[in-house]
């Protein structure tokens, strides 16, 4: 993401402050003056009467709101919904349709977690699945991550009583953190009052967590930020503390012989580091910031604190620890057996799963797309057009790749992997597109649809979908479809030593 | 679907029941003084036989219409349909009794013979035409999009001729087979051309590209063959000025993707053609069969 | 300059929505399969509707019933049923194979099986009979078939087929025609006063003058016409009576000489190689009456009609035939000139019909 160049007063609407009105506000205490006088028009003060929209979801922009007086709400307007291709049919036939489709479809519900999910979004405060909205008042940040790293809005935000807000470039956003000592402790205050406790509770792991518990938390953690590309920490140091992360995108990768082994990325709301601190207190894998980072940290003793008084969370912990020892061994072991060849060009030993047609046996009947709109309720992931390699075709479905270039950026973290190796955009996905543009292969596809409270501006409503790999069924559609055995998902490592399906 | 070594238990099935059925075909004729008739207890039981084989084989198209419903691979259930769908031939001729019958029953026998026939023929294709196309369409793309994708390479051809001086992009496809697929970004004329200068490839663009590129130009225009369209190409580079030789380069690249565009057009038609005429009749064999079988019982 | 373009910018050419829409080829195969089943049903349906059953039929009828192939229901009475004995018996009068109240008489479509084409109904396969015939199944041709043993009859007469189709007869050779008189499948009866009377007069003595003996008469009717004759004779020449004076008066006198002359001519008559005796046999004094079968062949049928050749010296050969007895009935080599494989018919029917036809004894 590029800076974009920052001009004054013309770029945004609104009431420009001088430096000294700045200054007047509670919320510059301690900021340079000479810095601010800088960037006059670079904040402006706006008000807006209620009902009024600051911003829409999945926009784009570019900088952060800051509320003075009043209260807005905060919501995600797209509904939570599947995307459907067609019609739900009325009716007996339309019963009967449905009952058999359930036979084969997988349920509405994503796998794990399927009680009430936490969308995090890039406010002070994450929003609920069932009901999306929450409030925001006075000396809360909205949007930093926008303003910070370009990401699309992610959620609308609307003002409820008569609003006054400061919008703010990066400029004045970087001045006011490293400025502001009250900005900073705000910052950290809001997100120990409204978000902590959830965060922490949103993990199936330490949903366990007693009010008490988390209350006595409270006053005992820190904030630190990263710039892009910092390590937070690295594989092998000592590990004295447990993060969460407030604002930014974490990789966790790790080396192994075979080189740099990216395991996940971690956005708002996730946590790590806790592997370290069970396990002789050696760091597991490197965490490295991929942008404007905050953690939060809980220090050592309370994490030795809460191990003790939750043992049923120290057990999942460990189970946890053990799967992911397992996982990386593995992944060792693979990375040490294979050699990287020149196949990197087309990105194919990226993938961990590749679908590939063999186009002598193919007709080009199309039976396979047919399959995969079937399964999954009339929008088809895949896409009959790509790259060859001698004799396959590549089509756009997912590959799986060892590192989900797709799931960087999404401001609410809707595209994630689950257990499994299939990636998974959930319901509350709000069409921004990023993971769209990320997907080098062109994988993702946006996709309108109707039903959308939010169709600003004639814009139909959009939402991205993605080849799931069929996880829950016992092979994918479009591989069980095909009349002439012509396609077939494969690990290309193994395709390739073997030089055949 | 090609004819391989995952067929061997269904060929070899398919033999055993021929034989059955020859031998049992063969005692029947024996026994029965008045020779072999439709009619007889045999004659019906063949008959039901062939019946249930051409049923099986029309439920194919159905099971198509909901192809991730777990029913079965489509893959087996098209190799059933091959060798069931084979097998019918014999015992409906022994059915018969190797003779065509009355009007409705001659109209049958005609019908299911095309049939046939067109699906051999049909198998036949798939056992080289994919393979063929694979080979000499480099530039394939999925064949309903092929008047969708002619209309974007026009519009890169005219965004060639028009604004840049080609920031054209290839892809490379790894392996042996190795193609060009050309598109080109409008990055604006560079410094000092004359609008002069471009004005034949204009005119080109005009005269030639634009009519070839229409759904129907592929047969009737010069740029259709290879070998005048390089002439053709040839000819134009010598007219423009050595900036705007690589927007030639690339519109007579965009040209062979249309070429190639046409030619996947055809060897689709050939690959799925026969389908209209096959699946119709052999719907219209169905339904005639279900009313000779209800009919003759009835008499 | 020309750099490698990713997999996104291909795919990202294709509509992403374009299999929603159906191409031509889709929507014309299933538009053309409705289409065929559609016509292949309204076809059907409307022969139905206008009674050209003959559009169902699995093959032409034969000749003899092409007259009513559009009524099917003629034959095809009850539907969802085999074609019954009643349907058959309307029109066709036959006779039972089996005698009366011996079961098993197959139906009559078991063995004439019609939508065949137009050919002859009557003709029924070997296959047939041998489902029965077990025994005989083995009789191919006319060369696995014994030859024919015709019963002997006596025939109560002496007739020499020899003399009598000699060229130096009375009145010239005669033609068989002459007295074999075709009529249906075999021959008139010969009778003498037909085929034999122009030769054979049978005279008394001269001087009773050239009256012909009636011929078939009874013994008492004749004794009585040869007196009548006598005594018209005496009556016109007394002399005749033997010197009696042709005393007017002396009337018993004729009656004997009468009675002693129709004595001398009945003996006269009666002697061997004579008169009567030429062609008759006599047992104890009474001429028998000749017995000449119709039918030589007691299980068979054999059609003149249809067998009517130049001469009828091609299969009977009759200078074997001196006397009655000498049977000139061709054996079955003759037959088989002509039925054998590629020539004439050989089946069972041919011969032996199922049904005993009217001029045949039923079976026994």
């Amino acid at each position: 993401m590029g800076e974009t160049a920052e001009t004054p007063a013309s770029r945004l609407e609104g009431e420009a402050l001088s430096a000294d009105e700045m200054l007047a506000l509670p919320v510059f205490q301690g900021c340079s003056a000479a810095l601010l006088k800088k960037n006059v028009g670079a904040v402006v003060r706006r008000s807006y009467r209620p009902g009024e929209i600051l911003c829409r979801e999945g926009e784009f922009g570019s900088t952060a709101f800051y509320l003075l007086e009043g209260e807005a709400e905060v919501y995600i307007a797209t509904p939570m919904a599947h995307l459907e291709g067609r019609e739900r049919r009325r009716g007996l036939f339309g019963t009967m349709s449905t009952f058999l489709q359930s036979l084969v479809r997988r349920g509405k519900e994503g796998g794990a977690g399927g009680e009430a999910r936490l969308i995090p979004i890039d406010a002070p405060v994450d929003l609920s699945m069932d009901n999306p909205v929450a409030t925001l008042r006075a000396g809360e940040l909205f949007g930093e991550m926008t303003c910070l790293s370009f990401y699309p809005r992610s959620a609308s935000v609307r003002a409820q009583t008569p609003l006054v807000v400061l919008e703010m470039l990066r400029n004045v956003l970087d001045i006011l953190k490293r400025g502001s000592k009250t900005f900073q402790e705000q910052l950290l205050r809001n997100y120990r009052d409204r978000a902590l406790a959830s965060h922490l509770r949103s993990m199936p792991l330490l949903a366990g967590l007693t009010e008490e518990f988390v209350s006595s938390l409270r006053e005992r953690v820190e904030l630190v930020s990263f710039e892009p590309g910092q390590v937070v920490c690295k594989q092998g140091d000592a590990a004295d503390r447990l993060y969460l992360i407030r604002i930014g995108f974490v990789k966790v990768s790790q080396q192994s012989p075979g080189g740099e082994v990216i395991l996940q990325y971690l956005h708002r709301g996730d946590f790590f580091g806790e592997m370290g601190l069970l396990r002789a207190g050696v760091r597991t894998a490197t965490c490295t910031a991929l942008d404007h980072v905050e953690l939060v940290t809980i220090g050592k003793e309370d994490f030795d604190r809460m191990m003790r008084e939750f043992p049923d969370i120290r057990a999942g912990m460990e189970a946890k620890a053990r799967g992911h020892a397992e996982e990386s061994a593995r992944r060792t072991e693979e990375a040490r057996a294979h050699s990287v060849d020149d196949f990197l060009a087309q990105g194919l030993m990226e993938a961990q799963s590749l679908l590939l047609i063999d186009l002598d046996r193919c007709t080009r009947c199309d039976d396979c797309v047919r399959a995969c709109a079937a399964s999954h309720d009339g929008v088809t992931r895949l896409i009959r057009d790509g790259l060859r390699y001698e004799n396959y075709l590549v089509p756009t479905s997912c590959r799986s790749c060892h590192d989900p270039l797709c799931m960087i950026g999404c401001p609410v973290g809707s595209i994630r992997r689950r257990e499994t190796l299939e990636i998974v955009i959930e319901d509350w996905c709000i069409g921004c597109g990023l993971c769209a543009k990320n997907c080098p292969y062109g994988n993702i596809n946006m996709h309108e649809f109707e039903g959308g409270a939010q169709k600003a501006e004639g814009k139909p409503d959009k939402k991205a979908i993605t080849c799931d790999l069929c996880a829950e069924l016992p092979e994918p559609s479009c591989v069980y479809a095909c009349p002439h055995d012509a396609a077939f998902r494969i690990d290309p490592k193994r395709f390739f030593r073997e030089g055949t399906r | 679907m090609i004819l391989d070594r995952s067929h061997r238990g269904w060929a070899a099935a398919t033999a055993l029941l021929l034989l059955l059925s020859s031998l049992s075909y063969a005692l029947y004729v024996r026994a029965t003084p008045g020779g072999p008739s439709g009619g007889t207890a045999e004659g019906i039981a063949f008959g039901a036989a062939a019946s249930a084989c051409m049923l099986f084989a029309a439920l194919l198209g159905v099971r198509k219409r909901r192809p991730h419903y777990r029913l079965g691979r489509i893959s087996g259930w098209l190799k059933g349909h091959l060798w069931l769908g084979a097998l019918s031939l014999p015992l409906v001729l022994f059915h018969g009794g190797f003779a065509m019958g009355g009007p409705l029953t001659r109209t049958l026998m005609i019908c299911f013979l095309l049939v046939f026939v067109t699906g051999i023929f049909g198998l036949l294709l798939q056992q080289f035409l994919p393979r063929y196309m694979t080979k000499n369409v480099v530039q394939e793309t999925v064949y309903e999009q092929i008047d969708h994708v002619r209309e974007q390479l026009l519009a890169e051809c005219v965004a060639i001729a028009k604004g840049g001086a080609g920031a054209a992009t290839h892809a490379k496809s790894a392996g042996a087979i190795q193609g060009r697929v050309v598109t080109s970004r409008a990055a604006g004329a560079p410094e000092g051309e004359r609008s002069e200068e471009r004005a034949p490839l204009l005119r080109f663009l005009d005269e030639r590209i634009r009519p070839y590129f229409r759904s129907d130009g592929a047969r009737r225009e010069a740029l259709a063959e290879p070998h005048r369209r390089a002439t053709l190409f040839r000819e134009l580079v010598r007219m423009l000025p050595p900036t705007l030789h690589p927007c030639c380069a690339d519109l007579e690249a965009l040209c062979g993707q249309r070429e190639q565009l046409e030619m996947q057009r055809r060897l689709h038609l050939w690959l799925h053609g026969w389908l209209l005429v096959h699946v119709p009749l052999s719907w219209t064999v169905i339904a005639l069969g279900i009313l000779h079988a209800v009919l003759s019982l009835s008499y | 300059m020309a750099r490698d373009k990713k997999a996104k910018d291909l795919a990202q050419r294709i509509d992403a929505t374009y299999y929603r829409r159906p191409h031509w080829l889709r929507r014309t195969r299933f538009l053309l399969s409705a289409t065929g089943a559609l016509f292949g049903t309204l076809w059907v349906a409307s022969a139905l509707e206008s009674g050209h059953h003959r559009l169902f039929s699995n093959g032409a009828l034969g000749a003899s019933h092409a007259l009513f192939e559009q009524e099917c229901s003629r034959c095809h009475v009850e539907r969802f049923g085999p074609v019954r004995d009643g349907a058959c018996i309307e029109c066709h009068v036959v006779g039972a194979h089996l005698p009366v109240g011996r079961p098993g008489e197959p139906a009559c479509a078991s063995c004439h099986k019609e939508h065949g084409g137009r050919g002859r109904l009557d003709v029924v396969a070997d296959g047939h009979c041998n489902l029965c015939h077990e025994d005989h199944a083995g009789i191919r041709d006319l060369k696995d078939h014994d030859d024919f043993r015709p019963r002997p009859y006596d025939q109560f007469l002496n007739f020499s087929h020899v003399q009598h189709l000699a060229p130096s007869l009375l009145e010239g050779p005669i033609d068989c025609g002459g007295c074999h008189v075709p009529e249906g499948a075999g021959f008139r009866p010969i009778a003498f006063a037909e085929h034999c009377a122009r030769c054979h007069t049978e005279r008394l003595d001269a001087d009773v003058g050239d009256e012909t003996v009636p011929h078939g008469v009874e013994p008492r009717p004749l004794r009585d016409w040869i007196a009548a004759l006598y005594l018209r004779r005496i009556g016109k020449d007394p002399a005749l009576a033997q010197g009696t004076p042709p005393d007017p008066l002396a009337i018993p006198d004729w009656a004997k000489a009468i009675d002693a002359r129709t004595e001398a001519s009945l003996k006269a008559l009666m002697q061997p190689g004579r008169g009567c005796l030429l062609c008759h046999v006599a047992t104890e004094g009474r001429i028998e009456p000749p017995r000449v079968p119709l039918r030589w062949l007691g299980r068979a049928r054999f059609d003149h009609k249809t067998h009517r050749f130049d001469s009828c010296g091609r299969c009977h050969n009759m200078s074997l035939n001196a006397k009655s007895s000498d049977l000139t009935l061709p054996g079955i080599a003759t037959c088989r000139e002509c039925h054998r494989e590629q020539g004439a018919r050989t089946t069972c029917v041919t011969c032996h019909p199922y049904h005993p036809t009217g001029d045949m004894d039923a079976w026994r």
